[in-house]
């Protein structure tokens, strides 16, 4: 933005324009700009940015007056937006960091009203609750002083709820029948499931907004079904060691299909980079194997129950951390990059706290430890923004069913971004 | 009228305009550098306050207001001004005093579903499982611990068919007693004996080995009341429940979690099963003219055979072995 014009040279006017000329000329100013724009005398697109930033700091009383003291000194530094800060990658992207400003005292309030008045109507206000929690976390989830927000119907997700409780059940009937009719049943799923989970990735996407604009998020069944289903099967065929492709796969399928408005993501997520995360825990996990193996032949119980405990709770925190960062430091959003520096340390840390908080709580600190982590998650998240964050366009956006969405939840599954 | 300052989002682009929002003549109205929007009160959508979170308005034509967090009060004082008011949940997430009410009714609720609307429910849904159901289920547990657990019977088929003598006196006394079936198998778990919802009882030749057929047919007595009062379909009702919302409170957590939080909630309803069957057992043997001491005889020897580990109060699976014979003991004449 260090382009050596003023701000009151950018929009043409004297010094001691009035409120109401400045108001004239910014719009004359964007007339010219739009009628230009499909041109072949185009002009530099940066100058819109430049007509915007210096209408809205000439417009403020407050900020005119600021920015009328740096004139009087000959070299003074071009104003950077508060929120702002330079990447330092050298691109010319400015990094523009994400807030959670939730509380956890707040949302418990929340919660434990909402938790309550589900158990009174046996699970079927569970609909509206999660309507609440999805708003408490979006909306105060803040980005250049805007808020996400959410737009889920609770009737639509009760409805996706009562599907998949059946498709539970099914499953639960077909495990007592005996092992043709549970292969059977898990046959069917194994089917059903892309679907599902495209559509409850459709479902979250199209119901998150920002500034108004949706997310939105589509596949076709074939892509999500070859990611899901053979990377599976040689999980199993290679005892896991696999596993760690199937993770890749699935975020950078999840992250590549999602869009905001009608600009894509991108993810360029190497399958080494997940590799590498899941070294450390699983080396971890074949000397833990041998230490518990000779261990258990001393008949050193407790300690070996411990040993297991602590690394069940450790290695999946420390994966989910590490992920988290990878995942986020190789995703893009049309021109701009994204990155996600948590302390791998940190990251384990609140996640073991709040195991520990929950359980001595028997529960009650749920609302909090949920707090928590989305804090450490959104304030280690970077937008690193090339050229203006204004230029993004809606899509025509459609109803989508929740049915996917709660199939994910009772299923259990993790479709965090 | 009064006004109200909020970012205008116009639905196509992320750009913030800075506008004035007010109310007229039924209508939402706001204006800025952008001009001016109305739309029906009815027709705009106003999210709900949660606490500090920012709160949106939604035009039916995809726009929206956002009221930032700092003018949050401000906001509810003016909607109230116009007449709108916030709805009884959101006044209850509000306040301290009724988010505690909601922790004594959840626990209260809970409370009540686990120790009496669960119970109740299962007790009316056991008797509707048809038969052919019960029976498919039996043999399929019985066919899987076949393979693996159980072996064939070693015992002499005299000893059997006493066995079998002694317990189809029960069988004499009426429509009471429910229809079974006995199998004798070997098992290297030690003495024990089960009961199928089928009516299906599994005797280890360990157990029968622990006294004479008479002793034995009392531990039978106490599998008979186990499928009268139809325990294995209600357990299965009560434990697969208590495990799903086990898992849907702790899912979250760890699945580790749950599944030790539902172990420790499904041994309480195995413990009064327990109970409920050994009434029942001490009942059959005073009608057939015999003395239900053998039950408790039995019971002390089966926990010195199993070293004595019914000290385990929160976990056991039988209630302290000593409070058993002591009821039957009080209970035998």
């Amino acid at each position: 933005m260090a382009t050596g014009m003023t701000h009151y040279e950018t929009l043409g006017v004297s010094v001691r324009a009035g409120t109401d000329e400045i108001r004239a000329a910014y719009r004359d100013r964007l007339l010219r700009f739009r009628d230009l724009a499909g041109s072949p005398q185009a002009p530099d697109p940066l100058l819109l940015d430049r007509l915007r930033e210096a209408y809205a700091v000439l417009v403020d009383p407050v900020q005119r007056t600021a920015y009328d003291a740096t004139l009087d000194q000959p070299a003074a530094p071009p104003p950077v937006p508060p929120a702002a800060r330079s990447s330092g990658a050298g691109d010319g992207a400015v990094a523009h960091g994400f807030r959670f400003v939730g509380e956890g005292g707040a949302y418990f309030r929340i919660w434990i009203v909402n938790l309550c008045l589900s158990i009174v109507t046996l699970g079927i206000y569970s609909a509206w609750a999660k309507v609440r929690r999805e708003q408490y976390f979006h909306r105060n989830l803040l980005f250049n002083d805007s808020a996400f927000d959410y737009h889920g119907k609770p009737q639509a997700i009760l409805k996706g709820r009562a599907i998949a409780f059946a498709l539970f059940l099914v499953l639960s009937l077909a495990q007592e029948a005996g092992p043709l009719p549970y292969l059977l049943a898990l046959l069917v799923i194994a089917i059903v499931a892309p679907a599902l989970l495209i559509r409850a990735l459709r479902f979250r996407a199209a119901n998150t907004s920002y500034r108004s604009l949706r997310f939105s998020f589509d596949a076709a069944y074939a892509t999500a079904f070859k990611v899901l289903a053979l990377n599976l099967l040689l999980t199993v065929l290679t005892f896991g060691l696999w596993f760690p492709k199937l993770v890749r796969d699935w975020r950078k399928f999840t992250v590549e299909h999602s869009r905001f408005g009608t600009t894509a993501f991108a993810c360029t997520l190497g399958v080494g980079q997940v590799y590498r995360i899941f070294l450390i825990p699983l080396a971890l996990f074949f000397v833990l194997a041998i230490v518990i193996g000779i261990a258990g032949l001393k008949g050193g119980g407790l300690f070996v129950i411990l040993l297991g405990i602590g690394f069940y709770l450790l290695a999946p925190a420390y994966v989910m951390g590490r992920l988290t960062n990878a995942v986020w430091s190789s995703t893009t959003l049309g021109e701009h990059h994204f990155s996600s520096d948590i302390p791998v340390s940190r990251y384990v840390g609140v996640a073991l706290t709040n195991w520990l908080g929950i359980i001595c709580t028997l529960g009650l600190f749920i609302p909090w430890a949920q707090v928590r982590m989305a804090r450490l998650r959104a304030a280690h998240l970077i937008l690193h923004a090339v050229g203006s964050l204004d230029d993004f366009v809606a899509r025509e956006h459609e109803q989508v069913s929740a049915l996917g969405d709660a199939a994910a939840d009772v299923f259990d599954m993790d479709l965090a971004l | 009228m009064s006004d109200f300052s909020v970012a205008f989002f116009d639905g196509r682009r992320p750009q913030a305009h800075a506008a004035r929002l007010s109310c007229d003549n039924g209508e939402f109205v706001v204006r800025g550098e952008f001009g001016e929007r109305r739309a029906p009160r009815e027709a705009v959508e106003i999210s709900e306050a949660l606490a500090g979170a920012p709160r949106f308005l939604h035009l039916p034509d995809g726009s929206s207001c956002e009221v930032a967090p700092a003018a949050l009060a401000a906001f509810a004082d003016w909607l109230a001004a116009q007449g709108h008011r916030p709805g009884l949940v959101s006044r209850l997430q509000m306040r301290w005093s009724y988010a505690l009410v909601a922790l004594l009714g959840c626990v209260l609720s809970v409370a009540a579903g686990y120790f009496w609307l669960l119970p109740a429910a299962a007790d009316a849904l056991a008797p509707r499982v048809p038969p052919a159901a019960l029976q498919m289920l039996s043999t399929q547990v019985l066919d899987s611990l076949d393979g693996r657990l159980l072996k064939p019977t070693q015992l002499a088929a005299e000893r059997r068919a006493a066995i079998a003598g002694e317990v189809a006196r029960f069988a004499a006394l009426g429509p009471e007693v429910p229809a079974y079936r006995l199998h004798f198998r070997a098992s290297g778990v030690g003495p024990n004996a089960f009961a199928l919802p089928s009516g299906d009882i599994v005797i280890f030749d360990s157990l029968a080995e622990l006294g004479n057929p008479g002793e034995v047919a009392a531990v039978v007595a106490h599998e008979l009341g186990h499928v009268h009062h139809r325990h294995g379909m209600r357990q299965l009702i009560q434990s697969s429940v208590v495990s799903f919302v086990a898992g849907l409170y702790f899912g979250d957590v760890s699945s580790l979690v749950s599944g030790v939080a539902a172990l420790v909630l499904e041994s309480r309803y195995s413990r009064d099963f327990e109970h409920e069957a050994d009434v029942y057992a001490v009942g059959l043997m005073r009608d057939s003219g015999r003395d239900p001491r053998a039950l408790a005889d039995m019971l002390a020897r089966l926990e010195k055979a199993h070293g004595g580990d019914g000290g385990n109060s929160v976990l056991a699976s039988h209630p302290e072995t000593r409070a058993r014979i002591a009821y039957i003991e009080a209970h035998r004449r």
